[in-house]
């Protein structure tokens, strides 16, 4: 049965009149409250940095408990209170509904117990959705001290349909705002990732390297507002071979960025994109000639303009973690030093039992609490072995500088989060 | 947050409720049926409601979705109709030629983003704001006030996107409205060959 409309609705609806007035109030609401954005102009690192003749430091050590049976993708800020806040994602797999996002904190050369930052089930509350699992924490301090953190979360499928999700702490990592959601795509707002260290426009947005991995692969930057509002998105590459942009800013308007290369594994590695107008247009992303085995960088500037790296130097699998420098303009790369290489051990096509006796031994002289050294080992075997042999697995940088040291966190054998950090005087007595 | 779930329960429930066939129903079972689905979508299970897992998979709709959907539950419970057939074909045939012109680029073919337009800038509004004049003076309702309402709607900041094309449209509508326009136009031209054969053959009888 159709009834007809009743007049009055449909006339009020169709009255010409009153639809022009509704037209003209709600655009002319649009334009009056229309608000020019800022002109991105990056904000530079202001850390003074102290006499050149402090001694060398290189020190490392696991940042994570190893009570997870797998860990994964770390990422690490400095507070304002000089204390470092790392977090990463750990469960029983990657992907599994156990994973939680993590964090422990760095604080008189000892790190913390490991505490859990949120969960799928705390973050379903928050966010009033429900979420099956989290991962991919990335974190920053920006200029007014608030600490930054975007996570990812996925409802269905795997982490090509994740979204992202950014929540800020005002005291330093104790607590975090209620996480929102950062609508960035317009396809179910799914396939958003992070994982390049955000940086900061002189206005205090944050400039946020995001990046696709649906059907096409690519990188984009985002300008977040200090109230969490997305203000504009950039694509740095475009195609299916390139995600996980590391941003760069150079001055206040120019930045390089490095991107790893998922592409066929004969033409593997790491693209450079140039942008002088703060991000808003890039040059196409073109190889720096750096091998990478389809694996995350991290980089970060010296104090005199020159960039380093911490990336997998291989052709294919990450057995092998690079310390580079390059010239301020992304060229003349040069390995400083191998923070992590099993390239012998990754080829002879160790067993299970073996590679957990090895195992066992490595997380002894990396200093792993000796009650966990044995289900530790046990849980590397459990990911890094197939039926054919056993691998070796160090990626996942990422890298802040404080000052003259600078602070490396990766993933080791997705067993530990370690950490390593360093000063200038060391670094410029390995060049 | 405030508005966006209630609205998000009330699209959900409107969707649900078109596609339950209800016309072999009189009026009061079709409202309860109705008013028990509304309850179902508030039920918690593991402490999130109903409707929350269906935003979990498929987010927020669209403005121009809210619109619409209510518009097609009003007339599935009641039998009100508030778009015309022929203004429903044209709504969706304007989604349709939105939808291939902006999602492949939006999602990535090539370097130009137009997704990117929707984020605080004047030029989308405004060329949004004569198509709701020419829908104005075309007497395209419907069109009209999808436009109209998604731009009020993101003034306020109704949805969590900062971005108007979310307003204006989603994948859901747009998929639909491509699905509906092909089939149209499928059975037009059906209809033309149709006619164009009985006129051959009219034509062929009458030599």
């Amino acid at each position: 049965m159709i009834r007809s409309t009743p007049s009055s609705i449909r006339r009020l609806l169709t009255h010409r009149s009153l639809s022009l007035l509704a037209i003209a109030l709600v655009f002319g609401l649009a334009l009056r409250s229309y608000q020019t954005p800022t002109e991105p102009r990056f904000a530079l690192d202001s850390d003074t940095v102290p006499a050149a003749h402090a001694s060398p430091l290189f020190e490392s050590g696991f940042a994570s408990d190893g009570i997870t049976q797998l860990v994964h993708a770390p990422a690490v800020a400095e507070t304002a209170e000089g204390k470092l806040l790392a977090v990463w994602f750990a469960g029983s797999r990657e992907g599994a509904t156990d994973v939680n996002i993590y964090g422990a904190t760095f604080e008189n050369g000892e790190w913390s117990e490991d505490r859990i930052i949120t969960s799928p089930t705390l973050a379903s509350q928050s966010l009033k959705r429900y979420i099956k699992k989290v991962g991919n924490p990335v974190i920053a301090r920006g200029p007014d001290d608030r600490l930054w953190l975007t996570f990812v979360t996925v409802t269905a499928g795997g982490w090509a349909t994740s979204s992202i999700n950014l929540a800020i702490s005002d005291d330093h990592g104790e607590t975090w705002s209620t996480p929102r959601k950062l609508v960035t795509s317009p396809f179910l707002n799914i396939s958003t990732l992070v994982k390049g260290t955000p940086r900061f426009y002189e206005d205090g947005s944050m400039a946020l390297p995001i990046y696709h991995e649906l059907i096409g692969k690519f990188g984009e930057l985002l300008r977040v507002s200090t109230d969490g509002e997305i203000l504009s998105k950039t694509r740095i590459t475009s195609g299916t071979d390139s995600l996980q942009p590391v941003v760069l800013p150079g001055a206040t308007d120019n930045a390089i960025a490095l991107l790893r290369h998922s592409g066929s594994i004969d033409e593997r590695e790491v693209l450079l994109a140039r942008t002088d107008d703060g991000g808003k247009t890039w040059t196409e992303a073109t190889g720096t000639g750096l091998p990478n085995p389809n694996a995350a960088i991290a980089a970060t500037r010296l104090p005199d303009g020159r960039i380093m790296a911490v990336a997998n130097d291989t052709a294919k699998d990450r057995f092998r973690l690079a310390l580079m420098v390059a010239d301020a303009d992304g060229t003349n790369w040069t390995t400083v030093r191998h923070l992590e290489d099993d390239t012998i051990l990754h080829h002879s096509g160790l067993n299970a039992d073996d590679y957990g006796i090895i195992m066992a031994d490595a997380l002894a002289d990396e200093g792993a609490p000796e009650d966990r050294i044995a289900a530790n080992a046990e849980a590397a075997v459990h990911s890094q072995c197939r039926r054919v042999s056993c691998r070796f697995q160090y990626d996942y940088p990422y890298l802040i500088r404080s000052g003259d040291t600078f602070h490396l966190l990766y993933t080791w054998n997705k067993t530990y989060i370690k950490h390593t950090r360093f000063n200038m005087a060391w670094l410029e007595s390995q060049i | 947050m405030s508005a966006v779930l209630p609205l998000s329960l009330l699209t959900y429930w409107a969707a649900l409720t078109v596609m339950l066939r209800f016309r072999k129903y009189d009026y009061n079972k079709r409202l309860a049926a109705s008013v028990g689905l509304l309850l179902f979508l508030l039920i918690p299970f593991n402490g999130i409601p109903a409707y929350q897992y269906v935003r979990g998979y498929v987010g927020d709709l669209s403005i121009s979705t809210s619109i619409l959907i209510c518009s097609a539950a009003l007339f599935r419970l009641s039998g009100i109709r508030l778009i015309s057939a022929s203004n429903c074909k044209l709504t969706l045939a304007a989604f349709s030629i939105a939808a291939i012109a902006f999602y492949p680029a939006a999602l990535g073919a090539g370097l130009f983003d137009p997704y990117t337009l929707g984020y605080a800038s004047l030029g989308m509004p405004a060329v949004l704001g004569m198509i709701a004049l020419a829908a104005w003076l075309a007497g395209a309702w419907p069109l009209m006030w999808c436009i109209v309402g998604s731009v009020a709607a993101f003034h306020f900041g109704i949805l969590e996107s900062s971005n108007l094309w979310d307003y204006l449209m989603d994948p859901l509508l747009c998929g639909y409205a491509l699905t509906h326009t092909i089939r149209h136009l499928i059975r037009l031209a059906r209809g033309k060959l149709a006619s164009d054969t009985r006129s051959d053959t009219q034509a062929g009888s009458a030599i």
